[in-house]
């Protein structure tokens, strides 16, 4: 099996890696920095996913797939616990996914954006990037000097090389929770959500609050669709290492009827942990 | 045929319509949320592809059924004399107001009643890289013909949609072909001629 | 004038929906009444596409430019505010102002053709005025008012024309609400009754608005 080597200045069809599929119970192929001049490269798929191309579709689009996506595990429902906690699952996939990558992207500069090789698609113009030429985004890094470095065998820059300072993962209960509350919300919804509270009654709880949830709001109350949610934010919880308990809650307030809480229950070591590091 | 109200291009209506009239999300929750429901699917169906391929048609064709609605409602466009009429709507309107693509179309069928259309970006499947035993039967996007299918069906036109390519499984290109089978006269709403 | 009732009539002839917005309308009329009245509208529209005069079939037939383009009549069942030259975002609008999955602060700005030509678009008598519009897919939405017009800027009802293009955009938005408010219901099965309680507000709000 020989891998085609991808040249990234070509349009359409040589984008793409010909890709031979991975082994699912391996997982895909890895290529280790130290073996960069290894024949097999990565898929492009690896990198360019990383870095956030501000790309939309149609809400409608989107409500559709959640409806059908609702109505199938429904049917296959046997309760309503039972579908809220398959819900919960479709949603805790992608919420783990998101704790490295929503990190990785807010470690990229500022500054590097469309002029980068990563960013520019099949439709874009070609610039000629096969050679490292230091005219293009990186040029302004302190790490550009020796270049030849950052660029894998296809062409494409290493993220590494534009990463200069790559942020921590928030290690605080509150920081981690302003990083759902803000961050996170703004990747999936657009907006930051409208509110974070903390409990009143109980030390582990707190409390985010969507008054117009994007996905649930052409659903009727009843069903709570919201456990979609609950588990992106769980799973993101879960894999930066503060499990928790997330669940839904409808409740209206004035003109916002539709006004959703999703609160969240930490483990009891996670306040203990957090107490020990950070309490006074 | 020219109708006077007409002038403006189906480019220009469906472009006009996703930048005005449409509100957007985030491209990626798309593409994870439909990955979540594919690597669902293959769970649930213990690998067998070809269930998979058969529920991603069915869960499209009941999108299909219902979207059509919102299309309509939406632009309140006429109805198209004809296959090639049709196909500038599906790729030039429908295609870029629900995901903002615009597929082009090509391969005729010589009587003018099947097509296809070339799928050069797809937000479905961006990011995804196929595991090797379901490189030769999984039909990763197939829930798109059972949209096309269910939509399409809405507006009296009986059609077979299938893909014949796709890049996901080492092809070098991705390709959906529609073929009109008949247009069911019967059904058309009585008042509309 | 006031909008007495809304419904909206399946492909079938089936009434899915029906709403009235007067505590005298429903007086005598118990619900299979309804779903009768709706099978008899349905089949009368039929009939009457049939009973278009033979010197006007002529006269179609050798001109063919009649122009069903409906005008786009801006804010129909839109919020007080926004009609007029003052388009303020008022504070209750900030959150409310959003029109589901339509972008901006009208559900469309064009004109539009309409999709029923042959049937009945207007049927008046001396109790009530009702409108139909018929979509692609066969459904009907069916609004019926007191005398005259759907517009508070023409009460006279001098053109009649203009008021069955005010009902034309107003049924367009319904279709719209249908569009997002039970379309993307996956607990909505099609064909059948609508119980919604989100369409269900967004038809009232959008009805009060008109007034």
């Amino acid at each position: 099996m020989s891998q085609k080597i991808i040249l990234p200045s070509t349009s359409d069809d040589g984008v793409y890696t010909q890709s031979d599929g991975y082994e699912y119970t391996i997982g895909p192929k890895q290529s280790l920095p130290n073996e960069a001049n290894a024949i097999p490269t990565p898929s492009r798929i690896y990198s360019e996913s990383l870095i956030y191309r501000k790309q939309e579709v149609s809400l409608s689009a989107m409500a559709f797939l959640f409806q059908e996506m609702i109505a199938t595990i429904h049917r296959a429902s046997s309760s309503a616990q039972d579908f809220e906690t398959r819900l919960n699952g479709y949603g805790y996939g992608i919420g783990t996914r998101l704790v490295e990558l929503l990190n990785l992207r807010n470690s990229i500069p500022p500054n590097y954006s469309k002029s980068s090789t990563f960013l520019s698609n099949s439709s874009s113009t070609s610039v000629n990037e096969s050679h490292g030429s230091s005219g293009t985004g990186t040029g302004t890094l302190s790490s550009a000097s020796d270049h030849s470095h950052h660029y894998h065998e296809n062409g494409t820059e290493s993220l590494a090389a534009v990463i200069s300072n790559m942020k921590p993962r928030d290690l605080k209960i509150l920081d981690i929770l302003q990083f759902v509350h803000g961050t996170m919300w703004t990747y999936l919804f657009g907006c930051a959500s409208d509110d974070l509270v903390k409990s009143s009654e109980r030390d582990n709880e707190y409390m985010i609050v969507d008054n117009l949830p994007v996905l649930t709001q052409f659903i009727p109350a009843g069903r709570s669709c919201d456990y979609f949610t609950c588990g992106i934010i769980q799973g993101f919880l879960d894999s930066a290492e503060f499990p928790c308990r997330v669940s839904a809650h409808s409740m209206p307030q004035g003109e916002l009827d539709q006004r959703t809480v999703y609160l969240i229950q930490f483990d009891k070591h996670v306040l203990e942990r957090d107490n020990l590091r950070f309490g006074s | 045929m020219s109708t006077p109200t007409q002038s403006k291009s189906l480019k220009t209506i469906g472009e006009d319509t996703w930048k005005n009239k449409t509100e957007k999300v985030n491209a990626e929750l798309f593409t994870l949320t439909y990955g979540a429901i594919v690597s669902q699917l293959c769970a649930d169906y213990d690998r067998d592809f070809q269930k998979v391929n058969n529920h991603l048609f069915s869960m499209g064709y009941n999108i299909g059924v219902r979207l059509i609605e919102d299309f309509l409602a939406r632009t309140a466009l006429p109805r198209c004399e004809n296959m090639v009429k049709t196909s500038e709507m599906i790729s030039k309107c429908a295609f870029k107001i629900f995901l903002n693509m615009t597929p082009q179309v090509t391969n005729w069928s010589t009587e003018k009643d099947a097509f296809s259309l070339m799928l050069e970006e797809n937000p479905l499947s961006d990011f995804v890289e196929l595991p090797v035993d379901a490189m030769k039967q999984l039909w990763y996007s197939n829930v798109l013909c059972g949209v096309l299918k269910g939509a399409l069906e809405m507006v009296q036109l009986d059609c077979d949609v299938w893909f014949i390519s796709d890049i996901l499984k080492g092809d070098s290109q991705t390709e959906l072909r529609i073929k009109l089978n008949k247009v069911l006269k019967d059904e058309v709403p009585i008042g509309e001629d | 004038m006031t909008v007495r009732m809304l419904l909206v009539i399946n492909k079938s002839g089936g009434l899915i929906y029906h709403r009235s917005f007067e505590a005298d309308v429903d007086e005598g009329l118990n619900s299979n009444d309804y779903l009768i009245l709706a099978s008899i509208l349905h089949g009368s529209f039929a009939i009457a596409t049939q009973l278009t005069p033979k010197a006007l079939q002529l006269s179609q037939s050798s001109s063919r430019n009649i122009d069903y383009t409906v005008p786009y009549i801006p804010y129909v069942g839109m919020p007080r505010g926004r009609t007029g030259n003052e388009r303020t975002k008022s504070t209750a609008s900030t959150s409310q102002g959003k029109l589901g999955s339509f972008k901006g602060d009208d559900f469309f700005k064009e004109p539009f053709q309409s999709w029923n030509r042959s049937g009945v678009r207007q049927l008046c008598t001396d109790e009530f005025t009702m409108y139909i519009y018929q979509t692609m897919t066969g459904l009907k939405f069916v609004v019926v008012t007191s005398q005259g017009t759907l517009s508070p800027a023409n009460p006279s009802s001098s053109n009649n024309i203009f008021n069955i293009h005010v009902a034309d955009n107003f049924l367009r938005k319904i279709y719209c609400l249908y569009s997002d408010y039970v379309m993307k219901d996956p607990f909505y099965s099609l064909e059948m009754p609508i119980k919604s309680t989100l369409f269900d507000k967004q038809v009232k709000q959008m009805v009060d608005n008109l007034v």
